[in-house]
């Protein structure tokens, strides 16, 4: 059995490489591993650590944390934003199965980080998937950009298939929100900023991702064949088989003697 | 816990995690476990296929596969040397056929306690894609592994295959996203004792090809679309003001689309 320490960093390793909606089963899959009455069992401390970790990485901790951004309460944008965001996952997310949580915050360099996490966890169904959007809008030059993380699991009848996609967005430009702007411009301007993420979420990303499953079958091709290029089953009857490679033999030692 | 409670824990981990990464994490898995459990994971567990230099052969390039190198370890005879032979020219035309010149593959036999035999059945492709747009014009690999384990044992006058069938995919485009799988199935087939044994070479040969043909199917049909985002991320909503007609217009179209894909498995089983 390994030491202590190694248990500990292959058990984070194991965790930490979990899909989505998996840590739990994975961590009750390690407990039956290491149970109670093992020296290397798994301490309750740690395996919090572990798990703040793994939601910290994922950003799954935006789903429970109460947008702890109290310091920016003042900041208009923020407000605007976060109304603006709080309007547009109501409207998104309909399905109760769906669980979704936004953070906007102000950084430290004055830009404004707008995140957003999504997950659908179907155990039963053996399927599950997350959405992770990171937007970062700089007000001072209006410049607008951002990425989606996207990540499925479907393990239906043993399989184990993944999506994992990183798709970034090139920078655009969507105004600036002032203090002395009026109200109405203010508003415009925070759904402007909601508009663009619709349209990157819901048509760059959609598009990509369809262009690739539309595609599939020729990558799939280029790998393995659905039929020999003799649109016939492979013959197994070894002799043809023997009977060509004398003739090409044949043909080999002529061609040499000539 | 017993040891098949503790097995089962471990592969089920390797079924929630990245698939990718099978042989790093079954390879940590075994740090957590009995050697001798680690041995019998180690034993039943396949793992994509690497290549390798093989260096006693003038650093040819070969298939990495622990199976295979297990089976250097155990006896055979000259028979099944000779059988290993045959298999391995007739398995390179069929690597031909299906995955292209550029792929490998390799057959090997080893005696079991029994009077019959095993053996492992490789076979390895990777492709390359142009990320086309891109500025550093960056290629982009896929994989393809098929590890077939075959136990083979005489029964009176029939000959019974037990086969275990895995097969790994990595399918990279976009250079920012791919899709990787694995998918195991297990089957058996009895056959009629011949004369010679190039009637082993016939009947495992199209066992191999008719499972490779139906595990290929159920992978592009139904296991790689049930990783779609539109088909797990179902949000609901509606932000494109499309109205709730259209939404379900295109809920019940992902619905036709997947259980036509399901209907395409059953006709083939």
């Amino acid at each position: 059995m390994a030491h202590a320490t190694d248990s500990s960093q292959t058990v984070r390793m194991l965790l930490l490489s979990s899909a989505p909606g998996q840590f739990d089963p994975i961590l009750n899959d390690l407990r039956c591993i290491l149970p109670k009455s093992s020296p290397d069992h798994l301490d309750d401390n740690f395996i919090a650590a572990v798990r703040s970790e793994w939601e910290g990485e994922t950003r799954r901790s935006i789903l429970t944390a109460m947008n702890d951004g109290a310091a920016d309460d003042h900041d208009l944008c923020v407000s605007l934003l976060r109304n603006a965001m709080d309007e547009y996952l109501t409207r998104k997310v309909a399905s109760t199965n769906v669980r979704a949580a936004h953070e906007v915050l102000k950084a430290v360099d004055s830009k404004i980080v707008i995140t957003i996490y999504a997950e659908n966890v179907d155990l039963h169904n053996f399927r599950a998937g997350s959405l992770t959007g990171t937007y970062t809008l700089c007000n001072s030059t209006g410049s607008f950009a951002g990425s989606v993380r996207i990540h499925t699991h479907s393990f239906e009848n043993g399989a184990n298939f993944q999506l994992k996609s990183r798709i970034d967005f090139n920078p655009i430009q969507v105004g600036t929100c002032a203090t002395s702007d009026g109200s109405e411009k203010q508003t415009s301007w925070a759904n402007a900023v909601i508009q663009q993420i619709v349209n990157w979420e819901e048509t760059e990303v959609t598009s990509k991702i369809r262009d690739m499953y539309d595609s599939m079958g020729a990558s799939l091709k280029s790998l393995r064949r659905v039929m020999p290029v003799t649109r016939t089953k492979m013959n197994w009857n070894v002799r043809p088989h023997r009977v060509v490679q004398m003739l090409e033999k044949g043909l080999d030692r002529e061609t040499s003697e000539e | 816990m017993s040891s098949s409670t503790i097995t089962q824990s471990c592969l089920d981990i390797l079924r929630r995690t990245n698939p990718d990464d099978a042989e790093e994490i079954l390879s940590r898995l075994t740090e957590l476990v009995t050697p001798e459990l680690a041995q019998e994971l180690n034993r039943c567990v396949s793992v994509p296929l690497k290549v390798c230099k093989d260096f006693d052969n003038d650093g040819k390039t070969i298939l990495a596969c622990p199976h295979a190198n297990n089976s250097s370890n155990k006896s055979i005879s000259h028979r099944l040397l000779k059988l290993q032979s045959q298999f391995n020219d007739i398995f390179n035309i069929y690597r031909e056929l299906y995955y292209g010149k550029s792929s490998l593959g390799s057959v090997h036999l080893w005696d079991t306690d029994s009077t019959g035999f095993a053996g492992c059945f490789i076979l390895y492709n990777t492709t390359k894609e142009d990320d086309s747009g891109s500025d550093d014009n960056n290629d982009i690999l896929s994989r393809w592994s098929s590890i077939h384990i075959l136990e083979a044992s005489k029964r009176k006058e029939k000959w019974l295959y037990s086969l275990e069938s895995t097969i790994y995919i990595s399918i990279t485009r976009h250079r920012g996203t791919t899709i990787s799988g694995s998918l195991t199935k297990q089957r058996q087939r009895e056959v009629d004792a011949t004369a010679n044994d190039e009637g082993h070479i016939s009947s495992i040969g199209k066992f191999i090809e008719d499972i490779e043909d139906e595990m290929r199917s159920e992978l592009e049909g139904l296991y790689i679309q049930k990783t779609s985002v539109d088909y797990i991320m179902d949000w609901g909503g509606d932000t494109k003001g499309e109205g709730q007609e259209i939404s379900e217009l295109r809920k019940d179209l992902n619905e036709a689309v997947l259980a036509r894909g399901l209907e395409g498995r059953l006709n083939l089983c």
